[in-house]
């Protein structure tokens, strides 16, 4: 089965079966029908055969019996004719006979012998040999005790005429005839040149070897075409079966082995069977042309029928392969296949209803994204809606706080910023905004910070002048500089410091918020951007929430090229890099 | 690639259709079969043109080559002593591409050139009636003539008696025919102290010359009590002379063959018995083992290399028992 397998066809697949079993079936109808043909045509020819030879004999027979009818009817005549004397008158016989002797070449003599076997008359001018004696001849003591009755003879040699032996069968019979006022009794003798009836025999054939013979009442063998070979041994003729039978076919093995059919047909006027043997090896060369033909019909039926098969099972079972490798496409997760496949109602449809499924797998799995995308922005909305309740307190208590103690001045800026603050968090629903406006959100919170904490810190911006017109996400610097406030600065002892840079470097926007605040180990700033943070206790989050939240919308947004990196040093400070895409916006 | 199987399926099918249609043309007939069987030709070649017994040859061919499906011709020359006349014959079939040759040969020793010929061209040779001494034919159907002469003796005591004289007339000198039958009948009565055996006398193949010889045999001191004809011309001529005496009756004949004239001394009585030959056997076997040598291509036969054929005797009362009468009465 490997040769099969390297052709690419695999032995249990549907195609495979399907053509060997088409091929299986037609190698058997074909086989079965040509075998039924041609036992059928062999029954036939030797029902034909049969019958041939049947119709051969009887039409031998027909001949011979009007051939030997012809000759009663003409001893009838001589019979009246003999009669009609008062005084037998040879001369006037003799005229007679000869007249009709000129016209009949197959009869070699007409006699007529007293019934002491005494020569009366003989009408063709031979001379009876001196040793001649009827009455010792079968055909004369026939004729003489048969009363009337016409007696035919079986082929023999004519042995009463001097110089002449030729093979006759002898029509006699007794004859009533007037000389000199009597009635005397006296017996008329044809002689029938047997070759006529040879030729009758003869004339007929039964296929190559075939030929017919006669035998005898006592199946004795009357006449053979090869008589002398039977006689001398050379030959034989097998007689079984043939002797009890009168009538009908039957098939016989000869002496040399060989199968003929036998045909007997009994003779009239004589008690004669006439014997047609046919050989079947005449038939057996015409069968082998037949069964020849027959093998090569169904050889080449074969190869068309088989060929179609296959064409037929590659129409049926290739839409199934289209199918299969659409599934396969499907299976890698591009839902985007659809298949158009032709072919059957049934493949038809299974294709269609596997497109419907695609699709709607492709729906759902849309659904699921929008969806988680919705709940992100959701949750997104959420953070941004939270600015910090505790700053603002915080921060109101540092106005009320700062009123009271009379520092309008530093009232006036406190709220001013507070108010610029929460505009441009607010920025009219808007996710984008520019960078001046971002940046000036970081300057108003730290301004805010800056006067909460009594100046225990400095800030400054060093920002390349042509970033303030690029867009960015807003509230990204907001987050980081609170964490360096609240866990860079705040414990610090010495005055702190925090830089706020802004520029563009390869085509990615950078802003850097750098503390000289107290630093974190890099394990822990490490774990900062860790995602998986989301299950851990709400004060655990207080410090990272605002930076992972920063890093998860920049990287929701734009990809996971962007986000924030962080670099630290115990003692030493912080520096948070934020990276997002250089967009130009059209900011006014 | 669909539609090239579809193309491809389609000029199949018309192509068989095609081939169909011409085979259907040749389907043969259920019964008559017209198949073409290359024609065997075998020549037959007999020692003499004319006479009944070489016409009974002829006919026993004829049958045998109508049962194999051979072709037969038939050739001799015009005198049974015209051995040149048959080197000649012989040597033409072998050169005109006969496939074998039946042939009565004329002569034991003179023919052997002309069966080397045929030996080396690879045709085989049957031979009939007579043998050659040479071992170069295929098989050979020859009369018992040393038996047939045993049988002559043997009847010649029974008819004459044990105390007899007895006159042979022959044919020819050289033919093995005469020599064998010679022998046969010599060395048989030979067992008879008695008897007495005239020198052999030679009619030539002539009725008239035996007539004579016979005359003079009859004439002589002491007359033969048997005469014996050691073929048919030979036979006919003492029974012809014998006839002419008023007390033939006493004069015991004992011959060869049955020709038509022989027939009428044999029902007559003047020939006693006569040993019938059987050419119509031999003919027919001639033909039929030409035919089994060519079929197995061999020259020499394996086995059953030289067959002796019978005779049979007859006389005035068996003469039309039937098994005789087809042997003696071929069909007209």
């Amino acid at each position: 089965m490997k040769w099969i397998k390297r052709f690419g066809i695999r032995v249990t697949g549907f195609r495979f079966i399907l053509a060997m079993s088409f091929a299986a079936v037609i190698v058997l109808s074909m086989t079965f029908v040509g075998f039924a043909l041609n036992q059928k045509f062999i029954q036939t020819s030797r029902e034909n055969l049969s019958e041939n030879s049947q119709e051969i004999i009887e039409q031998v027979e027909r001949n011979l019996d009007n051939y030997l009818k012809g000759m009663i009817d003409l001893s009838n005549l001589l019979v009246i004719d003999i009669n009609k004397f008062k005084q037998l008158n040879l001369p006037e016989l003799d005229r007679d006979i000869e007249t009709l002797m000129r016209t009949r070449t197959d009869i070699l003599s007409i006699s007529l012998f007293t019934t002491e076997g005494k020569l009366l008359y003989e009408g063709t001018n031979l001379r009876m040999k001196n040793t001649a004696d009827v009455l010792e001849e079968q055909w004369f003591t026939s004729a003489i005790t048969g009363d009337g009755d016409i007696h035919i003879s079986p082929p023999h040699v004519q042995n009463l005429f001097k110089n002449r032996h030729p093979w006759v069968i002898t029509l006699s019979r007794k004859v009533n005839f007037r000389m000199n006022q009597s009635t005397e009794e006296g017996v008329l003798m044809i002689d029938m040149n047997f070759s006529v009836i040879e030729d009758l025999i003869n004339e007929v054939t039964l296929g190559k070897r075939g030929y017919v013979f006669i035998l005898d009442d006592d199946n004795n063998i009357v006449y053979h075409h090869q008589q002398q070979l039977l006689y001398s041994g050379v030959k034989e003729e097998k007689l079984d079966g043939v002797s009890e039978r009168f009538l009908g076919s039957f098939v016989q093995t000869d002496s040399n082995g060989d199968s003929r059919i036998l045909t007997i047909y009994p003779a009239r006027h004589v008690n004669w069977k006439l014997v047609g043997a046919y050989y079947l090896s005449d038939l057996t060369a015409a069968q082998r042309d037949l069964t020849q033909f027959i093998l090569l019909t169904m050889a080449i039926g074969m190869l068309i029928f088989i060929s179609v098969s296959i064409y037929m099972t590659d129409r049926i079972t290739k839409p199934i392969a289209e199918l299969e490798d659409s599934m396969r496409a499907v299976e890698r997760g591009d839902f985007n296949t659809q298949i158009d496949v032709q072919g059957e109602y049934e493949v038809v449809q299974l294709a269609r209803r596997f497109n419907l499924m695609t699709m709607r797998i492709k729906s759902l799995m849309g659904q699921v994204v929008s969806e988680q995308e919705a709940k992100r922005k959701s949750e997104l909305s959420a953070l941004q809606a939270q600015i910090n309740p505790h700053f603002l307190y915080n921060t109101l208590d540092s106005v009320i706080w700062m009123a009271e103690s009379g520092k309008h001045q530093e009232v006036v800026k406190m709220v001013t910023a507070l108010a610029r603050l929460f505009r441009i968090s607010i920025s009219r629903g808007r996710n984008i905004i520019s960078v001046k406006e971002e940046l000036a959100h970081a300057e108003n919170y730290l301004t805010i910070q800056k006067m909460r904490y009594k100046d225990q810190f400095e800030y400054n911006f060093e920002v390349d002048a042509s970033v303030l017109g690029f867009n960015t996400q807003k509230l990204i610097l907001q987050p980081i500089i609170e964490n360096a406030i609240y866990h860079g600065i705040r414990q610090m002892v010495d005055e702190g410091e925090i830089t706020i840079r802004a520029f563009v470097r390869d085509e990615v926007l950078v802003f850097e918020v750098e503390d000289n605040g107290l630093g974190m180990t890099t394990e822990t700033a490490s774990k900062l951007l860790e995602k998986h943070h989301e299950g851990a206790p709400e004060s655990v989050r207080v410090g990272g929430v605002g930076v992972m939240n920063v890093y998860e919308r920049i990287q929701l947004m734009y990809g996971e090229a962007y986000g924030i990196k962080i670099e630290s040093e115990v003692e030493e400070g912080t520096k948070v890099t934020i990276s997002i895409p250089a967009t130009k916006g059209d900011h006014s | 690639m669909n539609r090239r199987v579809m193309f491809v399926g389609i000029m199949a099918a018309l192509l068989v259709l095609g081939m169909l249609m011409l085979i259907n043309i040749n389907v043969p007939d259920t019964v008559v079969e017209p198949e073409e069987r290359p024609i065997v030709n075998v020549a037959l070649i007999l020692k003499m043109k004319h006479g009944e017994y070489w016409e009974t040859v002829n006919m026993g061919a004829e049958i045998a080559a109508k049962e194999f499906g051979v072709d037969v011709d038939y050739l001799a020359p015009e005198e049974e002593s015209d051995y040149k006349g048959q080197i000649e014959m012989i040597r033409t079939a072998v050169d005109r591409g006969y496939d074998a040759i039946v042939l009565a040969p004329s002569d034991l020793l003179l023919l052997e050139p002309a069966l080397d010929y045929a030996y080396e061209h690879k045709v085989p040779v049957v031979l009939i009636d007579s043998m050659v001494g040479t071992w170069k034919y295929y098989k050979s159907f020859t009369t018992n003539n040393y038996d047939a002469g045993e049988r002559l003796g043997k009847i010649a005591i029974e008819l004459a008696g044990e105390d007899i004289k007895v006159g042979i007339i022959s044919f020819v000198s050289g033919s093995e025919n005469a020599i064998e039958r010679e022998k046969g009948l010599r060395e048989y009565l030979a067992g008879y102290e008695n008897v007495v055996i005239r020198d052999t006398m030679y009619s030539m193949s002539d009725v008239e010359l035996a007539s004579q010889i016979t005359d003079f045999m009859l004439n002589e001191l002491r007359p033969p009590d048997v005469l014996i004809g050691l073929n048919a011309t030979s036979t006919l001529g003492i029974a012809k002379e014998v006839s002419k005496y008023y007390d033939w009756e006493q004069i015991p004949v004992v011959g060869f063959d049955s020709t038509p004239q022989e027939i009428e001394y044999l029902e007559s009585g003047v020939i006693d018995n006569a040993i019938v030959q059987n050419p119509f056997n031999m003919g027919y076997l001639g033909v039929a083992q030409a035919k089994e040598a060519i079929d197995s291509q061999r020259l020499v036969a394996v086995e059953n290399k030289d067959t002796q054929v019978d005779t049979v005797i007859i006389n005035a009362d068996n003469l039309y028992d039937p098994e005789n009468e087809k042997l003696i009465f071929p069909f007209n």
